[in-house]
């Protein structure tokens, strides 16, 4: 599965900070950590840009291609900032992202067309996220025609269902597994995309990468093409080296519903099976799932 | 043909709890199918209701739910006989005097009053703290020791307190109250932690209890979902009893201030959504509504 990695991104406060200063230093080193994490993307997440979004952009842009020789997954919704980052970069980038909402249409995909840049498109609409498999699909086949008639073709559309965190509506997480794995025959050659740290926002920190590791190994089964995911997370990476076999073996049991004994079982293995189960929607999520 | 209705079966069951010690002990809970769906199986037991008793006079009271007891407010150990004699299957004693903002009223003092109350009432005993989760610990472990055996119903423990609490209820033999601000997985998580050291038979879930028109869809949603998470789905952290503290809130409202007929019916019907959403105790303030919703739960009205 392709890897975009999300580490530069403007919540984070030593991001924002060296965005505001203009310092490179913790920018770069983080983009040289995730590149030798095995990267395959570096995502620049600059959220609204509202004060000076071509120069924070460009500089972000010009700052990360000095250090890394890797393509580019451009994260603002301000068409300004992405415009004058694709300007920028010299490998193909990704448009992240564009959507099903009026002044997405009108102004990001065009730029998509303009720079000939793959583009994500997520399900949501001027109506917000549809809360259902069913809806997301009736949202994404007219976001994609759409996409379509200004010429962008299927291969370039990174199609996002939009993940939502567990523990904020457990119900959601299966929703967005079951829309990847019908993804391919609602629209054949369209690929896949999440923001899979998503899943375990609100979660306890240390607690968020099991989360995220195993929504993963779910999610690749059911077909997922890459994930915007936290790759100087060692594990997550092996596991998408095709490591940790017996882990996503019995990951793969409780999607498929084996009453699989996780006592029996040592406590790495253990804990992605709980963790398997609270994603299944199987037990009902608490912040102590693999407790008791 | 005769027509014959599905019938669903469930792979859960809440677990029985028993309050109170020896022969004026009471079982709570025990079924294995949904609220009131007695067509489905085993209630065990059906649902109780408790009259709420102050420690302090009744002093921060609204609305006029005192009326049937102002001979005997100034003595909680009376007051919670009359509730007996007037129809409740227990009492429910708030500890407000004890909270720091108000009477602030010693450990030892309330301590005191509820082995004086355990001992003299023919019928078990809830006994919640104030509120305040630091007090609480020391009046809810000073409660706890000096009422040794007695088997109370004891909290409110929270996300704050609940070690402290834990320790003291499971030293001496009583069971816990597990309180969590209308959230599912928060409850599940204190419950989670609470089961390490305390057997499901000794706990009840206080999902917090909203009055009518003041968020009771929540309250009602979320036991709603406890009860299917129980007894549905057999989540084994998620089979407690759940206590519904109602009537506190029903006669705090405006409509039960200006209008003491109001005030009857917003806790009647508040009383009897929750029951229908699966709480097991239900806690009131005014005899008649406690008679009134024992015939909705005998089946009488």
């Amino acid at each position: 599965m392709i890897l975009i990695g999300e580490n530069i991104h403007i919540i984070s406060r030593a991001v924002s900070d060296a965005v505001k200063n203009r310092d490179n230093v913790p920018i770069q080193a983080l983009a040289e950590a995730q590149a030798r994490a095995g990267a395959d993307y570096l995502d620049l997440n600059l959220g609204p840009a509202r004060k000076e979004p071509e120069e924070v952009a460009s500089w972000l842009v010009d700052t990360v291609q000095a250090v890394a020789d890797l393509p580019i997954s451009l994260d603002t919704m301000n068409p300004l900032a992405m415009e004058a980052g694709l300007k920028l970069c010299r490998k193909r980038a990704l448009v992240n992202s564009a959507s099903g909402k009026a002044e997405s249409r009108e102004k990001m995909m065009p730029l998509a067309v303009k720079y000939g840049t793959r583009v994500v498109i997520s399900v949501i609409t001027d109506q917000g996220c549809p809360p259902d498999v069913d809806s997301r699909v009736g949202s994404i086949m007219e976001t994609v025609a759409y996409a379509n008639s200004l010429g962008i073709d299927n291969e370039d559309i990174w199609v996002d269902p939009i993940i939502l965190p567990v523990s904020a509506d457990q119900r959601q997480v299966r929703e967005a597994l079951e829309f990847i794995r019908i993804l391919p025959d609602l629209l054949p050659g369209v690929k896949s995309v999440v923001g899979l740290s998503n899943v375990s926002n609100g979660t306890p920190t240390p607690l968020r990468g099991i989360l995220n590791r195993t929504y993963m190994v779910m999610l690749e089964r059911n077909g997922l093409y890459s994930a915007i995911a936290d790759v100087l997370d060692q594990e997550l990476i092996d596991l998408n080296r095709g490591g940790l076999n017996d882990a996503r073996v019995l990951i793969h049991r409780v999607m498929d519903g084996e009453m699989v004994d996780a006592d029996a079982l040592p406590e790495k293995e253990k804990n992605y099976v709980k963790t398997a189960r609270v994603l299944m929607g199987d037990a009902l999520y608490s912040h102590a799932w693999l407790e008791g | 043909m005769e027509y014959k209705a599905p019938q669903e079966k469930y792979t859960g069951h809440i677990r029985e709890i028993t309050i109170g010690r020896g022969d004026k002990s009471l079982k709570i809970g025990g079924s294995n199918i949904l609220p009131l769906h007695y067509f489905e199986g085993n209630t065990a037991n059906s649902p109780v209701v408790a009259l709420e008793v102050d420690d302090n006079g009744a002093a921060g009271w609204t609305g006029d739910a005192t009326e049937p007891f102002k001979d005997v407010l100034h003595d909680p150990v009376k007051w919670a006989a009359l509730c007996v004699k007037l129809g409740a299957d227990l009492v429910c004693l708030h500890l407000e005097g004890t909270d720091p903002q108000g009477a602030n009223k010693t450990p030892q003092e309330a301590a005191a009053l509820v082995k004086r109350m355990a001992q003299e009432l023919d019928s078990p005993l809830i006994v919640y703290g104030c509120g305040d989760d630091k007090k609480d610990v020391e009046v809810l472990t000073a409660v706890a020791e000096a009422c040794k055996g007695e088997n109370l119903l004891l909290g409110p423990a929270v996300k704050e307190n609940f070690e402290s609490v834990l320790k003291a209820v499971a030293e001496n033999g009583h069971c816990i109250i597990a309180q969590t601000p209308i959230d599912i997985n928060l409850e599940k998580e204190l419950n989670v932690k609470l089961l390490k050291q305390l057997p499901p038979e000794r706990i009840v879930i206080d999902p917090l209890s909203s009055a009518l028109g003041y968020g009771m869809e929540y309250s009602f949603t979320i036991m709603e979902r406890t009860r299917q998470v129980g007894v549905v789905y057999g989540d084994g952290a998620m089979q407690m009893p759940v206590i519904a503290d109602l009537g506190r809130e029903c006669w705090k409202t405006n409509q039960a201030r200006s209008d003491s007929r109001q005030g009857m019916l917003w806790e009647s019907i508040t009383a009897l959504s929750l029951l229908l959403a699966g709480a097991d105790i239900l806690v009131l303030r005014h005899p008649d509504n406690c008679r009134l919703l024992k015939e909705a739960i005998e089946g009488k009205i």
